[in-house]
């Protein structure tokens, strides 16, 4: 092959690599882990105004951070996120290759660009470290080209620009820096050593990036070990010999392995499962929620939870709670924890319960929960939707002017603006008017240790809250506490036609164990031949495999689950 | 392609420049005032004050002419009235006891509209302090994200941070306390699991354990004696509430309470039996201005939170020995809020002797969270007390200070939108009588306190600007290393 038509078909060799790579990375952010982009937006609320601009750019790292902000909020465009991951991490790895300035060893550009996407599967691994790597690279990029020859006038150039790009990229000037004169790297860290006295921040996340991870004090290896690589290559390539076809082979694979394994290892599915079940109710697709729990129980805290909110928004909580894991009543009001991810959703079931000040509580709770202190869009419409229905409308109007800034939030702030005031509008509202009417009028303190009672006064304030009628009868059965809910039952019985399968259990269960007939008309002849044909193989042998027929019944879940 | 861009650098300038610098002309008069923001029409000002920048809504451009009766004129014209510094303490300072007329033209809808005219009053009682140090927070409940201790320049609008809690990630600070807003004297809690209780006395820091288990408890509630030797505080069993129902969020409550009073010199705490009463709640303790009365606050104990609507708190005062750092023997009910059906809280004396400014509330005394509570004055004098209707709203209007000649008051008012409370100030006149408060001004009021996620609290004045080394600060609080306090 002429060697002019070698060069060119390397070229186009590298291009389509590129794409592959992008297309890889867009297929697997679209399609695999979806939901962990809906969970990044969901984490800040990025305004378009100057004081949100000049607010980040008071800081190391600012402007990557500005722009990494920018882009994360498209991610509620799923397609749109992971094509603009796709495109960073394409950038990311083309100006690695430049870097490198040699043609061969094309495949060894993309071990920055892999590591990263392991590292990634970290949720809080912070887009600002990618943008910050793409800036930095282009900077070494147009030093290599530019870069003036005089040793004073590049010494003078270093001095003025590290500082200048330390404070627009964060601690990555580091890499830069070294690149630039290996010295200066030393300069960089004196800088960053100095900043860290005048910025109130701690020295270590000074040094480690203030925006780069989520959370304070601390960053991944992975992420520390990638300028380190970049470095390496930059160095070693051209030190490199040209690479044999066996070489090229060995490099693709090396690189096929780097790609593929760490996928499964990097990222922790059962995380990534929450976050779709967090998405879910988000958006109230319970049937959604179903279906997936259908496809696999869920067995972890939140999980649960929002499968049991799910039941009940679709009124089969009483028929189907126990054809899935369940773990006491935390399973359908989980106990207040410190983090964004529980206390949101949590909120989420207060709020469709109709406590909506509890909602409110736990969606400001959740928000302050942050660990880098951004505030939440998700967190910040929800707060303005509780203030409007408990008529606080100067506050919901601070709220919704905010989200009146953001490009995904706007349209519905703008409309919602319009209830403002507007009490007929409000209680003729689907949500806002139901939950008005839901919300309890007494007033009294919260308690965690009575949310039964609690449920069980919504739903004499208001007996169509069906949700509260299930929450309130299921919470003693999930307890195990068929006294109790012997209580409750009449209590919702009396008011409303509710006979679910799992209350005809409890009410079968606790007659039986008082040894009396159940009450003429109360529970179906077929829910009582099932009740003694698992009493009967419960009393010949506690552990007899016939007993997994009854797998999804109350009964098994009371005597024999573990 | 150079003549283009130099075109279109040319045209966009223009466009800029006559956005909104047009002369009024042909104005229909309104006759009513305009609905400025922040509402500072017939407020009395300290003549050091920021300028007092305003909006109004729905104007495409705001023209205002300020002339003062005392001579002196400016002339702004924009999106918003935004005053030069130095032409407005000109003019302040010119006009001193006098008054400023503001004549406000809005353009709305092509048509210059000019509104009546109103005035703001130049107090001739200065304000004899640099600023003002606060607590910037999220009006939250129990999880906190970024928060700090800030100071205001009062002249400017310059704010600074004192200590943010970025500083010790986990950090909570809060109850900062000057001596008389004389910050060489400075202390303030850090809570969380570095905790501490700072003391700054002239430019060295010290840093106490958070609790000393013979106090049985942390100090909480801080206030100086006038001579610097002392600092008294209470010790807190805090426990907090949440409302079910709408229109309220959080209550507070104390399973106990105690007072005493700290010598930092000798780290020795001075506790008393009457001040630590095992059925009754001692708290929020203040020095008399001559340093030989300890007032502070009591309460029946109840059972919480069942009966926490029966936590009520009067204002009682022992006499106090600074030579000897001995309490007196005797108790006196200086205010009996509990006979009125009411709870007292935050007792302040105002520097000069004369009065108490205090809030008064249903019950409780974490008044911030009572839309009812209203700022009081006990004059010392006559003993007599009365609600300050002239300074209190409809929402909660809480903590406050005095500055140093005791003519200002700052207080934090949840009345700009129910929620987020902000800092007002306002002057009282030797007879006792305030002035309409007014919002602490900001550079854009408006943009500044609608996008604002943050609560002001534990306003107080500054004589000096604070100086506090944080970084250093930082590093101690993580270090753990702390004095250990004793029981004299």
């Amino acid at each position: 092959m002429p060697i002019r038509m070698k060069k060119l078909s390397n070229y186009w060799a590298g291009w389509l690599l590129t794409l592959v790579l992008g297309v890889l990375v867009f297929l697997f952010w679209c399609y695999r882990y979806p939901f962990a982009l809906t969970y990044q937006e969901q984490l800040q609320l990025f305004l378009f105004d100057a004081d949100y601009f000049w607010e980040r750019l008071a800081e190391p790292g600012g402007l990557a951070r500005y722009v990494a902000e920018f882009l994360v909020q498209f991610y509620n465009g799923v397609a749109i996120g992971a094509a603009i991951i796709a495109v960073l991490y394409m950038l990311i790895q083309r100006l690695t290759w430049r870097l490198m300035q040699i043609k061969d060893h094309y495949i060894l550009s993309m071990i920055p660009v892999a590591m990263l996407w392991y590292a990634m599967g970290d949720e809080s691994v912070m887009l600002t470290y990618a943008v910050a790597l793409a800036m930095a690279l282009t900077v070494m990029i147009a030093w290599t080209k530019l870069a003036p020859h005089h040793r004073v006038i590049r010494v003078v150039t270093i001095v003025v620009l590290v500082p200048i790009l330390y404070w627009l990229i964060g601690p990555l000037v580091l890499m830069v820096a070294v690149w630039m004169m290996p010295l200066s790297g030393l300069y960089a860290l004196a800088l960053m050593l100095l900043s860290a006295h005048h910025l109130p921040f701690p020295m270590m996340r000074v040094m480690l990036g203030i925006s780069y991870y989520r959370i304070p004090m601390t960053l991944p290896y992975m992420l520390m070990a990638i300028p380190v690589v970049i470095l390496l290559l930059g160095w070693l390539a051209k030190r490199l010999p040209e690479p044999k076809t066996w070489v090229k082979y060995a490099e693709a694979l090396w690189l096929a392995v780097l790609i593929v394994v760490p996928q499964q290892f990097g990222f922790d599915t059962k995380k990534y499962e929450l976050m779709e079940y967090d998405y879910l109710v988000r958006i109230g697709d319970w049937n959604g929620i179903i279906a997936k729990a259908e496809a696999q129980t869920p067995d972890l805290p939140m999980s649960v939870s929002a499968t049991n909110l799910a039941l009940a928004m679709t009124n089969q909580l009483g028929d189907r709670a126990f054809d899935f894991f369940q773990h006491g009543s935390e399973g359908l009001l989980p106990k207040f924890e410190r983090n964004f991810a529980t206390t949101q959703l949590t909120g989420e079931i207060y709020f469709n319960l109709g406590l909506v000040n509890t909602a409110q509580r736990l969606a400001f709770e959740a928000m302050e929960a942050i660990p880098n202190y951004n505030k939440s869009a998700r967190v910040v419409k929800r707060l303005a939707e509780t203030n409007l229905i408990n008529g606080e409308y100067k506050v919901a109007e601070k709220y919704l002017r905010m989200l009146e800034k953001t490009v995904f939030y706007r349209p519905w702030a703008q409309r919602t603006m319009q209830l403002l005031g507007n009490e007929k509008a409000i209680n003729e509202h689907p949500l806002y008017g139901t939950l008005r009417q839901y919300r309890l009028q007494d007033d009294f303190l919260f308690s965690d240790r009575e949310l039964d009672k609690i449920c069980g006064q919504l739903f004499m304030h208001n007996t169509s809250n069906l949700l509260a009628a299930q929450y309130l009868l299921m919470m003693p059965l999930m307890d195990k506490d068929i006294a109790r809910f012997m209580q409750y039952a009449p209590v919702v019985q009396n008011r409303i036609p509710y006979h679910p399968r799992h209350i005809q259990e409890g009410i079968a269960l606790a007659f039986m164990q008082q040894r009396q007939q159940p009450p003429q008309g109360i529970l179906s002849q077929f829910m009582l031949q099932q009740m003694n044909e698992f009493a009967s193989i419960y009393s010949a042998n506690q552990q007899a495999s016939e007993l997994n027929k009854f797998k999804n019944t109350l009964w098994y879940y009371l005597m024999v689950g573990k | 392609m150079k003549k283009n861009i130099g075109c279109w650098v040319i045209g966009v300038g223009c466009w800029l420049m006559a956005s909104c610098t047009t002369s009024v002309e042909n104005a229909a008069k309104v006759d009513k005032q305009p609905e400025i923001y922040p509402d500072y029409i017939g407020v009395t000002i300290p003549a050091e004050i920021a300028p007092l920048n305003f909006s109004l809504a729905d104007a495409d451009c705001v023209d205002v002419v300020v002339k003062g009766s005392k001579g002196g004129e400016l002339h702004v014209q924009g999106d918003e009235a935004d005053f030069d510094i130095a032409d407005w303490h000109q003019l302040t300072k010119q006009n001193k006891g006098g008054q400023l007329t503001f004549t406000v033209c809005a353009l709305q809808n092509g048509q210059w509209q000019q509104f009546n005219d109103f005035t703001v009053s130049v107090s001739t009682y200065a304000l004899d302090e640099w600023g003002l140090t606060y607590r910037r927070i999220a009006p939250g409940y129990e999880v906190f994200s970024k928060m700090g201790l800030y100071q205001r320049d009062l002249a400017t609008f310059d704010e600074y941070p004192i200590i943010e809690n970025t500083q010790v990630p986990g950090m909570c600070v809060n109850c900062h306390a000057a001596r008389q807003t004389d910050p060489s004297k400075f202390v303030f809690h850090v809570r969380g699991d570095h905790g501490a209780t700072m003391f700054q006395m002239d430019g060295k820091r010290e840093w106490l354990k958070a609790s000393n288990e013979q106090l049985g408890g942390s100090m909480v509630y801080p206030y100086w004696h006038p001579s610097g030797k002392y600092c008294a505080f209470s010790t807190n069993q805090t426990r907090q509430g949440f409302h079910v129902a709408p229109n309220e969020r959080i209550e507070v409550f104390d399973l106990s309470s105690d007072v005493f009073v700290y010598n930092p010199t000798t780290h020795e705490i001075i506790k008393d039996s009457l001040l630590s009463t095992p059925d009754w709640s001692e708290n929020s303790p203040v020095f008399s201005p001559d340093g030989h009365t300890l007032y502070y606050m009591t309460c029946k104990q109840q059972d919480y939170p069942m009966h926490y609507k029966d936590e009520k708190y009067n204002l009682c005062r022992i006499s106090f020995d600074p030579e000897t750092g001995k309490y007196g023997e005797k108790v006196d009910t200086l205010f009996n809020a509990v006979a009125m059906g009411k709870s007292l809280t935050w007792p302040r004396p105002s520097y000069d002797g004369k009065y108490i400014l205090f809030t008064l509330t249903d019950y409780g005394y974490f008044s911030i969270w009572h839309n009812e509570s209203n700022q009081w004055l006990l004059d010392l004098q006559t003993g007599e007390a009365r609600e300050l209707k002239e300074i209190n709203s409809a929402k909660a209007d809480s903590y406050h200070n005095w500055n140093v000649n005791s003519h200002w008051i700052v207080f934090t008012s949840r009345r700009g939108d129910g929620l987020y409370s902000r800092l007002y100030l306002a002057c009282i006149d030797d007879k006792g009588h305030f002035s309409k408060p007014f919002l602490l001004p900001q550079r854009h009021p408006k943009e500044y306190y609608d996008e604002s996620l943050f609560s002001f609290n534990v306003p107080d004045f500054t004589k000096t600007k604070v100086d506090f080394d944080a970084y250093n600060a930082g590093r101690e609080i993580s270090s753990d290393q702390r004095v250990e306090t004793k029981l004299k």
